[in-house]
This record gives structure tokens, C-alpha cells and sequence, in this order.
């Protein structure tokens, strides 16, 4: 387990090995070291603003995190920019993002520009409505085909999968973060969906978390022909509000 | 024998309580242990266990 001051000390070298890097032309601290939230568990967020030779910019890095006791890698993609997630040996999170120079910029309040210069970008918004909608209701779908196949680790898969999209829907309802599971924990209510946790792969129990899970489903949807369907599902289940 | 679907059954979760979340991630890395080869990888998944039994 990685300490805090291992942490700062690392934090410490990316951002002396970005200054001296020519082709690195901005840094920024993310995430919650960036506005002072961290705890003992927080994770490294640092973004490079790249100008030239980005591929090899991403290349060295990685190497130097090799060095500094990376164990692995994980590549996020979105659009140009490149988010290297590393696991080091003391199970610190570090993740680099390699931003090119002419896009780097705050995607959120989480942003701390350490030097360089920042464009004025879009920002990360919450999820969409009717998407997390349209996936609960597709993984619903599969939840009960693959109970009834007697598919009881696929029917946990379509049920996990299901829950995380309805509870992304009760943080939009009560303006919480909807992204990654992480306003979870700051919903009024969320021991509602404790009845939604399948304690066996029995199809008994399925079907008891599923009939559950859609009645939590059905109180985010307000289109009357949608929400019929849904009750079709599991037959009985009600708005649980 | 016990089977694989025997042993994954103990990664399912009957509560949020902070316990049950432990042994079950506990479990969970152990299994996700026995699924990689490389040796450096594979004692930063222990590390990770033992980091979360520490906080008990």
C-alpha cells in the first residue's frame, strides 16, 4: 500500500520531469488534488499539453513509469487525447493524460494548471436521460432471457449492469454526480436498491432482484407505453414511489 | 472438486456494509490473481488485497 508521502513524492518528479520536458508545453493537476479533496486513497491525475512527437512523448512516459515501479498500463481513448492509466507496484493509481497542445484545457472544476496555457474547451456533462434509460431497459431485456435460459452468471451480468444504470438515473433525478458510480453515495435513498443485490445465481433469487429492479426502474420512466413494456418484464412490479 | 462457479459465488455481495464489501473484494482479487502471469502484476493484485485488510 502506497503512503501518502510516496504519493506526493511522485507527484513531485511528474511535475519536475514535465518542466524540463521540451515538447511538453503545459501541465495541469486533475481530479481531487487540483481543488484540495484528496484523501488517503486518492489517485494521481496529472495532463500534459504535448506540442510535437506525441507518440514519442507517450513512449518516454510510459518508460519513466516503468522506472518509477509500474506494473501496468490501461489505455482510455477519447477523441485525440490519450489517458495512460498506470498501476504501480504499491497499487497507486497514476493517470497521465497526453493532451495535444491546441485542444489541452478543463473539462471540469477539477483542473489546476501548473504551467502553459489552456484553451477554453467543453465541458464533461452527465450522462443522457433517455440513454441510461434505453440501456436499463435493454439490460432488462437480457436479464430475463438469460434467467430463464437458466444463464445465471449472465443474468448477474445483465442485473449488475441494469442497477447501475437506474441508479445513474436517481442521481440525475437528485443532481449528483451520475458519472462512475460516483455520487452513489450521496443519494437520499440508495439503501432502496440494497433489495436489488443477488445473493445466489439461483433463478429464484434472479428473478426476486430482477422483479425489484425493475419496479426501481419503472419510477424513472414517464412515457406510459414505455413503462408498460418494462412492467411486462417482470409482471407485478410497481413504481417503488 | 469445487467448481469455478462454486468459488465465484463468494464474490457476490449481501450487503454495502464495509465488512462484506472487503471479503468480497478479497475473494474477487484472489480470483483476478489467479488470471494473470506476470509476477510483478500479479503481487500488486495481493498488495491490493492486503492494503484493504489492513483497514479492518
Amino acid at each position: 500500500m502506497f503512503s501518502v508521502s510516496e504519493r506526493d513524492q511522485l507527484r513531485r518528479d511528474l511535475v519536475n520531469a514535465a518542466d524540463t520536458d521540451p515538447r511538453v508545453v503545459g501541465a495541469a493537476l486533475t481530479g481531487s488534488a487540483a481543488v484540495g479533496r484528496e484523501d488517503r486513497w486518492s489517485d494521481i491525475d496529472f495532463a500534459l499539453s504535448v506540442d510535437r512527437e506525441i507518440d514519442a512523448v507517450v513512449t518516454d512516459w510510459t518508460a519513466l513509469m516503468y522506472a518509477c515501479g509500474a506494473v501496468g498500463h490501461l489505455d482510455v481513448r477519447r477523441g485525440s487525447v490519450l489517458f495512460r492509466v498506470f498501476l504501480m507496484r504499491s497499487t497507486l493509481q497514476v493517470d497521465i493524460a497526453f493532451w495535444p497542445s491546441t485542444e489541452f484545457g478543463a473539462t471540469g472544476p477539477t483542473f489546476r494548471l501548473l504551467f502553459g496555457e489552456s484553451n477554453e474547451i467543453p465541458q464533461s456533462r452527465q450522462p443522457d436521460r433517455a440513454e441510461l434509460v434505453g440501456l436499463a431497459w435493454l439490460y432488462g431485456l437480457h436479464a430475463r432471457s438469460s434467467i430463464e435460459r437458466g444463464r445465471g452468471w449472465q443474468a448477474l451480468y445483465m442485473l449488475n449492469n441494469m442497477r447501475d444504470q437506474v441508479m445513474s438515473l436517481r442521481c440525475l433525478n437528485e443532481g449528483v454526480n451520475a458519472v462512475q458510480g460516483r455520487g452513489l453515495d450521496d443519494l437520499a435513498d440508495a439503501d432502496e436498491f440494497v433489495g436489488t443485490l443477488v445473493l445466489s445465481t439461483h433463478p429464484d433469487e434472479l428473478r426476486r432482484a430482477f422483479h425489484v429492479l425493475t419496479g426501481l426502474l419503472l419510477t424513472e420512466i414517464n412515457d406510459s407505453a414505455l413503462a408498460e413494456a418494462v412492467q411486462a418484464l417482470s409482471p407485478g412490479a410497481t413504481a417503488q414511489r | 472438486m469445487i467448481s469455478t462457479s462454486t468459488v465465484c459465488g463468494g464474490t457476490l455481495v449481501r450487503s454495502t456494509h464495509p465488512d462484506e464489501l472487503r471479503r468480497a473484494f478479497h475473494m474477487l482479487t484472489g480470483l483476478l490473481r489467479t488470471q494473470i502471469n506476470d509476477s510483478a502484476l500479479a503481487q500488486t493484485g495481493r498488495a491490493l488485497c492486503l492494503g484493504a485488510a489492513a483497514q479492518r
